[in-house]
């Protein structure tokens, strides 16, 4: 089986097929399979230990870099993979929450993850609580330099932001896209209200309309155990989950006006601009 | 008896209540919601929220108004119009901003739904009385309508209106009622003159269930093969 499209923003970027904790153990003759753009790929830890990828006994570039995977399936990356310093950052503790599943394009879930308005239908008594419905304005901002899509200057009551949180606070937040499948946001760390915790959403694409959503903390909480973080996500993804897969249709369009966005949707519109800018087709409807 | 007719039965009356549930349908030109205002009009819409494309199955009625499951825009009854996005409370909502509706007119227990795409007046009411007093259940089966209709033939049912089946099932009187909703999915929704005792009722939900399976099996007891 070979990659089922032709799409250059899959092709030539760097795309996760999971944790580095998946190649524990393996040899070429037990490899880690997954699925990537429809395409089988194996990876497996060389005698030389090294990282090695292959997909229909094709070599691939593998590169490991945030605790993740990264295949760049053309092996001719269009740039390299995308800046995380928070996840290095003196004083924030690391937890990778692994993935879910998901049968919906991988581009409805970055938008998902960038959604605001929907915090207090999807995630009640979370992130959003009735009637604390309203998106305030906010600001979008392209950075041209390192072709990423920022959100800021964004803000949201919530009644309980994470796991360590004890009340409510109005949660700052600010949403950075990097990849058509990768985004970073950043929300006010509520042991430590100064700074911003960071949350990573890797997505693999496993086929147009099904994929593996990844999910890694950058967070300033030493205390808070560890397996209870990874919960809390879980629980967020999992109140997501039924949403995303209820979208019809599963993928993305972005031509026509079948979907109408509002003001509050602005990360949204900026970032299905920034789709057909590219040309990106995989997991979207362009005709 | 036109086949071909665009009014079409697709969920029983009873199973949609006041202002209360929201039904799933599926008919020929799609994927439906279905629920019942505060007045106790019908309403059958798309399935599917123009802000994000969520299914409205996904959702809640709120003082008679279906609640989006993702970003919570309401919608209003007899139209489908978008009376509020929460997320921006103080703007006004876009007049234009409407769900997609459908025609529908209840008659003989089921609701009836027009497929917009052909423009047909004539409202099918076969006028039952005595064969489908008692919902007994619906199935879906993964065979085109013809295949099902072969079958109910084959069971001596007769054509007596358009999508509209009558005939016996283990000698109780039964309107079958079928919709299509796509080339290898139909729907027929089984009515019965009364109730059956809990043992005949077996025998009658096992002969549908055997209906299915021919119906499913395109070639079955042909050429013996």
């Amino acid at each position: 089986m070979i990659f089922d499209t032709s799409d250059p923003n899959m092709l030539d970027s760097w795309l996760t097929i999971g944790p580095q904790t998946r190649l524990k153990g393996t040899s070429q003759a037990n490899p880690y399979r997954t699925i990537l753009l429809g395409a089988e790929v194996s990876a497996w830890i060389d005698q030389g230990e090294n990282f090695v990828a292959q997909s229909n006994g094709k070599w691939l570039m593998l590169h490991t870099a945030y605790g993740y995977l990264w295949v760049c399936p053309s092996s001719k990356p269009a740039k390299p993979l995308f800046a995380f310093p928070e996840y290095a950052e003196a004083g924030r503790r690391v937890v990778d929450c692994d993935g879910i599943g998901v049968a919906v394009s991988g581009l409805r879930m970055i938008e998902n993850f960038l959604d605001m308005a929907h915090f207090p239908y999807v995630h009640a008594s979370y992130l959003g609580e009735l009637p604390q419905t309203e998106v305030a304005p906010y600001k979008v901002s392209v950075d041209d330099e390192a072709d990423e899509i920022w959100a800021i200057e964004c803000k949201f009551y919530q009644p309980r932001t994470s796991k360590s949180a004890t009340t409510g606070m109005e949660v700052q937040y600010r949403y950075r896209m990097m990849q058509p499948m990768t985004a970073i946001l950043y929300k006010t760390a509520f042991p430590r209200p100064g700074e911003m915790d960071a949350i990573g959403l890797f997505v693999q694409p496993v086929t147009q309309e099904s994929i593996i959503a990844y999910c890694l903390l950058a967070f300033f909480d030493n205390t808070t155990p560890q397996v209870d973080m990874i919960s809390f996500q879980h629980t967020i993804f999992g109140q997501d989950k039924p949403i995303l897969e209820n979208q019809r249709p599963k993928r993305m369009p972005l031509r026509g006006m079948s979907e109408i966005p509002t003001r509050c949707d602005a990360a949204s519109v900026a970032y299905r601009r920034w789709l057909v800018s590219k040309g990106v087709s995989y997991g979207a409807i362009v005709d | 008896m036109n086949q071909s007719s665009a009014w079409q039965p697709v969920v029983p009356s009873h199973q949609v209540r006041v202002a209360d549930n929201i039904v799933a349908g599926f008919f020929s030109a799609g994927e439906l919601a279905l629920w019942r205002g505060s007045d106790g009009s019908v309403q059958v819409w798309e399935n599917r929220c123009p802000h994000r494309g969520t299914r409205l199955t996904m959702g809640r009625i709120i003082d008679g108004k279906l609640s989006c499951a993702y970003h919570g825009w309401e919608f209003e009854a007899n139209g489908g119009r978008c009376s509020s996005i929460p997320a921006q409370p103080a703007a006004p909502v876009p007049k234009n901003l409407c769900v997609t509706t459908f025609d529908a007119h209840e008659s003989d227990g089921m609701i009836w739904v027009r497929n917009a795409v052909t423009r047909e007046d004539h409202i099918p009411t076969p006028g039952l009385r005595e064969s489908n007093s008692w919902f007994c259940r619906s199935i879906g089966v993964n065979a085109n309508v013809e295949r099902l209709e072969e079958e109910l033939a084959a069971q001596h049912f007769e054509k007596i209106a358009p999508w509209t089946w009558s005939g016996t099932v283990n000698s109780i009187r039964s309107t079958v009622f079928i919709c299509q909703a796509s080339e290898q999915l139909t729907f027929a929704h089984i009515w019965l003159a009364g109730k059956p005792p809990s043992k005949q009722l077996r025998i009658v939900m096992a002969a549908l269930g055997r209906l299915r399976e021919r119906s499913e099996k395109p070639q079955a007891n042909k050429g013996g093969k």
